[in-house]
């Protein structure tokens, strides 16, 4: 019980950070749907920072992040320079093209790469399951947290609505 | 990729133990003593430092060596005036290794337990290579690091690849020194030979995994499987590797040879071929099976699936349902803020985990006065102090979190506000959230009903205190 509090210890520290950080760099106000991509933006990076970089899926996460939106020097920050080998290393796979398999664990296991982030980068099956293992206490530690502000939120809300 | 780097890691031993045995020997005499106290960082430092000086003089300490110092990284030495010079390289280093401290610290809490039989067998094991150097050992200790110049990028390198297995290494030396002795003076199966080096880390790794995966099967279900069972499985399992490792085991429990195919049948093999092909295919396969039984506790519901398809298929459909849980969350997160409105300045104020004892009193107080204004259900624009409400339901808890007043403005929120709101909780255990919303719902419910004698709310949210 504890190793998985720590777990959330963590994600809960990085979060703060990364909201942090986001906060700072992005213009006020938003839309609900800019700051649900802002919030999940930071809890993904903040998921995968308390991973601390050891692992390919939270390399990979971060180099997805870092590219898709202007967040650069926030992902620089947080993760250092396997960032960038991730992101190379995942355009060329994508160059080489993707080989469609039919039978059974084939192509759950395709799926599976295609869910984990940088899953696609691993070829060996059994490394591929260490990281799917990795990837979802992590998850599970990110939903719990967020699942537990959010009953807290709704219920502080709740009463400023109905004072209001 | 990752057993390349082990194993240079392991062939560029010799050069290092060359230049810098004197210092590995000061160290272990350092690690062994228990003279004064440190701090941790430091400690830390100097764990780490000691971890990697015993890389490079036997791989069998390394282990034991490894889980001694990873379990107390409270460890006292001496310090001396060759100590103190080299924490400061050794800061610098560990500044490019990332945050490993972390990880060391984190399983210091899981005890002691080995420490003792940990600290013999590197004393018993290195005085005596080294002993010729000590007479000779530099004044300056820059000089033991200069010498070798690729140490920095094999400890990043190192770090980068076992930090994860780090954290698990609190359990007991004993099998990871059945595995990794017969599996480096096996050169004939260089393929299985590598793996097996991972598996000790991947065992602890895995290890780790399994320990978290303790607690949430029990948060979970109480129907899925008591950690005692999985401590039997992994326990069971490093045994199970050390017999493989030895080879040409002949009664060994093995899998089918069908991958596809179900896993529930063991049966006995008998002449097994011996040749490292076959045999690194079985290693393989029984690392897969065990990490499918792994992930089989980890996903809830996947007890009853058998197979490799079908156990993917639920792996799948969990790890789509916890992104789908992120993202809604995130959305939700989103617009539930959008009714809450806190002072910038109030959040401004870059103390996140503040912890006063007057304002605590000042709340407490303000509590009941907020609580009668609740009930009158007058219309007031300043100091609601929710926050209050919570930290003071905290502080008969925990006396730590943050305590500031806000009031209401209206203006658009930001996601300022929303961390401000996820800093108070991060000091929360999960205890403390449950109950949080529980006397939240508690007012909820008083304001629902929005009636009663003033005296009767307080006395209600004290009873959810």
């Amino acid at each position: 019980m504890s190793s998985y509090n720590m777990v959330k210890q963590e994600f809960i520290k990085k979060w703060i950070t990364t909201l942090h950080i986001l906060d700072c760099s992005v213009e006020h106000p938003l839309n609900v749907t800019e700051r649900k991509n802002a919030i999940k933006l930071s809890s993904d990076i903040a998921m995968a920072a308390a991973r601390s970089s050891s692992t390919v899926w939270s390399r990979a996460l971060i180099s997805r992040s870092g590219n898709k939106t202007a967040n650069k020097p926030m992902a620089r920050r947080v993760l250092k320079k396997a960032r960038n080998r991730m992101k190379n290393r995942c355009l060329t796979l994508r160059r080489n093209g993707n080989f469609t398999a039919k039978s059974g664990v084939r192509r759950r296991t395709e799926l599976l790469k295609r869910l984990v982030p940088g899953g696609e980068l691993i070829e060996n099956k059994d490394y591929l399951i260490r990281e799917t293992l990795d990837y979802i206490v992590y998850l599970r530690a990110q939903v719990d947290v967020m699942r537990t502000v959010a009953a807290v939120d709704s219920v502080t809300g709740n009463l400023t609505n109905d004072n209001n | 990729m990752e057993n390349e780097l082990f194993m240079n890691a392991g062939v560029s031993q010799p050069p290092v133990m060359m230049t810098s045995p004197s210092s590995s020997s000061a160290m272990l005499n350092w690690v062994s003593s228990s003279t004064q106290p440190v701090d941790p960082s430091l400690s830390r430092n100097l764990s780490r430092d000691c971890l990697f000086w015993e890389k490079s003089t036997e791989q069998s300490i390394f282990d034991s060596a490894l889980s001694s110092l990873v379990s107390s990284p409270n460890s006292n030495f001496s310090g001396g005036g060759v100590a103190h010079g080299d924490n400061f390289i050794i800061r610098e280093l560990i500044g490019k290794l990332g945050n490993i401290g972390e990880i060391y610290g984190a399983p210091a809490s899981n005890g002691n337990v080995s420490s003792a039989s940990c600290y013999a067998t590197p004393m018993s094991c290195s005085p005596p290579p080294p002993r010729h150097m000590m007479v000779t050992k530099p004044p300056t200790p820059l000089a033991e690091f200069s010498g070798d110049t690729g140490f920095a990028e094999r400890a990043a390198r190192f770090s980068c690849f076992g930090s994860r297995s780090f954290n698990g290494r609190t359990n007991p030396p004993f099998p990871i020194n059945n595995n990794n002795v017969p599996v480096v003076a096996n050169e004939k199966m260089p393929r299985v030979s590598s793996t097996p080096a991972l598996k000790p880390l991947a065992g602890e790794s895995s290890g780790e995994i399994s320990r978290k995966r303790k607690t949430k099967s029990k948060q979970n279900s109480p129907s899925t499987a008591s950690p005692s069972k999985e401590v039997e499985e992994k326990e069971d399992s490093n045994p199970k590797r050390s017999k493989k490792t030895e080879a040409n085991e002949d009664k060994t429990k093995s899998v089918d040879d069908d991958p596809y195919k179900d896993y529930i049948h063991v049966r006995a093999r008998r002449g097994q071929a011996t040749d490292s092909h076959s045999l690194a295919e079985r290693v393989r396969r029984e690392k897969i099976s065990e990490r499918m039984k792994l992930l089989q506790d980890l996903v809830p519901g996947c007890n009853k699936v058998t197979g490799k398809a079908l156990m993917l298929d639920e792996i799948i459909n969990y790890v789509q349902s916890l992104q789908r849980q992120v993202e809604f969350l995130s959305m939700k997160l989103s617009s539930v803020n959008t009714r809450l409105d806190f002072n910038m300045d109030a959040f401004m104020s870059k103390d996140i985990f503040p912890s006063s004892n007057n304002l605590m009193h000042q709340q407490v107080l303000q509590l009941d006065s907020s609580a009668e204004t609740l009930l009158s259900d007058h219309h007031h624009n300043t100091n609601l102090q929710l926050n209050p409400k919570i930290s003071s339901n905290n502080y008969i808890m925990t006396p730590l979190e943050p305590s500031e007043t806000r009031s209401f403005v209206s203006h658009l929120p930001t996601l300022a506000h929303f961390t401000d709101s996820i800093s108070q909780y991060s000091t929360f255990s999960e205890d403390d959230l449950h109950s949080i919303i529980h006397m939240g719902f508690a007012q909820n419910r008083i304001h629902e009903l929005n009636q009663g004698p003033s005296n009767q709310v307080p006395s209600n949210m004290k009873a959810e205190l």
